[in-house]
């Protein structure tokens, strides 16, 4: 798939009420652009909470007016039974792992999410096909 | 012929597996349930069962004492052993004897045993050993029949006097229903056998159809739906739209609130379960959830999710006022005294 424009936010062990609330600010502007793609990273995710997943819905639903996607990757067991729990697994496409294929990943930096040390668009050297 | 009981009531460390491969999230003390024994199933403790079926086999001289985390085995030894627990065992013992016990049952629950304590007596009788202790196919269960005079004759603690006839002990062959109880999977199975007739729990409730309970008090919608085998304990309210499935209990004093699924699940007493929810093949306590399938445990922090129906003392206190006592001034009255010492 080409898209240039995938964000990736690879979210920190909590994701509650102020995690979500600083991560929606950051993305407001982010995700008006056309079909944006944000690829969301729940490996270290332990607790989310419905303020969390909340903000996830609203993210989607701004995505979807902009013919976008959100894509959950590489979801920790803690995570997946909150999104079974709260059926949110139906709505959401599921990824065993996130893959930095040939397009271009954009690490997001936020206050409320884990941060990477560099924030220029990286580059994947060996594509590798998302695993559905 | 006069026969005593002394139960002690198994603890497990905080943090500890019971198994090697075992970590502390997949131990039921992650739970919040430990000991296991005192925690309330299908309406009754099974401490409260064991010593119901004790004193149905006629004893109703019991004491009951809480192992503090060290002990290990029937009788209080090895050195982590607190010091207190030995000598309120010693106390215990001193206490039945001097009541005039010939016989005591010596129970360490941890592992639960549907077994009849009648013919574990007759057996102990007619092979007229000082001491006769249970055995499974696998090892020795941590229970066992003495004869008082035994430990009434030599001096010394009785924690000595019994280890030493130990050597001696009688074996009863156990072959009934047990559970070892160690991991939220057994206490799962336990509840589910019990709901299937295959073991001799029965649920504490009213039987309103094949394989279908439901406890005093509860308050189930018209628009919810109960599928068997199921239990719903007494006070629990199941709300609009909920689908209960077969294979699950949720027990007393539980909220699971519109439209939500539990199968194959516990809920555990005085849970509160949110809206529009999907609990599959879980133990669910008050802001706890274990996934059995995932073997996975993990603190829910969001009471809209999961919580505790009554989630301060506080509430409880004034909520139980509202609905048993009707007086508002209590209410009140009792609150601030509460907030008061707060």
């Amino acid at each position: 798939m080409e898209n240039p424009s995938a964000m990736l936010i690879r979210l920190s062990e909590r994701f509650s009420r102020y995690e979500a609330r600083t991560l929606a600010a950051e993305l407001e502007s982010r995700l008006l652009k056309d079909q944006p793609c944000l690829i969301v990273d729940f490996s270290r995710v332990k607790q989310i909470d419905s303020a969390g997943l909340n903000m996830l819905l609203a993210c989607m639903v701004k995505i979807a007016r902009h013919d976008g996607a959100v894509q959950l990757g590489e979801v920790s067991p803690e995570a997946a039974i909150m999104l079974e729990l709260t059926r949110m697994d139906s709505i959401f496409d599921l990824f065993p792992r996130i893959s930095e294929d040939a397009t271009t990943l954009r690490l997001v930096p936020t206050q409320g999410v884990e941060q990477k040390e560099e924030e220029e668009p990286v580059r994947a050297e060996e594509p590798e096909p998302l695993a559905a | 012929m006069r026969v005593g009981a002394i139960i002690t009531v198994a603890a497990e460390d905080q943090g500890r597996g019971t198994t090697n491969e075992e970590t502390p999230s997949q131990s039921l003390f992650s739970l919040g349930i430990s000991p296991v024994v005192c925690q309330e199933l299908l309406g009754q403790t099974l401490l409260q069962r064991t010593r119901q079926s004790l004193r149905e086999s006629g004893v109703e001289q019991q004491t009951v004492l809480f192992e503090q985390p060290g002990s290990r085995g029937l009788i209080p030894s090895g050195p982590g052993t607190a010091e207190g627990f030995s000598s309120a065992w010693e106390t215990a013992v001193g206490q039945q004897l001097g009541d005039g016990a010939d016989v005591l049952f010596l129970i360490r629950m941890g592992t639960y045993l549907e077994i009849d304590f009648l013919d574990l007596l007759r057996f102990h009788r007619e092979t007229s050993s000082g001491l006769t202790q249970v055995y499974g196919t696998k090892c020795a269960f941590d229970l066992g029949v003495i004869s008082a005079d035994q430990l009434r004759t030599e001096a010394g603690s009785y924690r000595r006097r019994l280890s030493a006839l130990i050597p001696q002990s009688r074996r009863y062959n156990f072959s009934g229903y047990s559970n070892r109880l160690r991991e939220p999977g057994d206490l799962r199975r336990l509840v589910y056998d019990a709901l299937t007739g295959r073991n001799a729990i029965r649920p504490n409730g009213d039987q309103v159809g094949p394989s279908m309970w439901i406890g005093k008090g509860a308050d189930v919608d018209p628009s919810a739906s109960l599928f068997a085998p199921v239990y719903i304990g007494a006070d629990t309210q199941i709300k609009g739209s909920c689908i209960i499935n077969g294979g699950t209990t949720i027990e007393r004093d539980c909220e699971v609130d519109f439209g939500t699924t539990v199968t194959d699940s516990c809920v555990l007493p005085g849970t509160y379960v949110g809206m529009g929810l999907n609990i599959v093949h879980s133990i669910v306590a008050p802001n706890r959830l274990f996934h059995l399938d995932r073997n996975v445990g993990m603190d829910i922090s969001d009471a809209h999710i999961i919580g505790s129906r009554f989630p301060t003392s506080v509430l409880a206190g004034f909520t139980k006022s509202i609905t048993k006592k009707g007086s508002l001034k209590r209410v009140s009255t009792n609150l601030f005294e509460t907030l008061s010492h707060l």
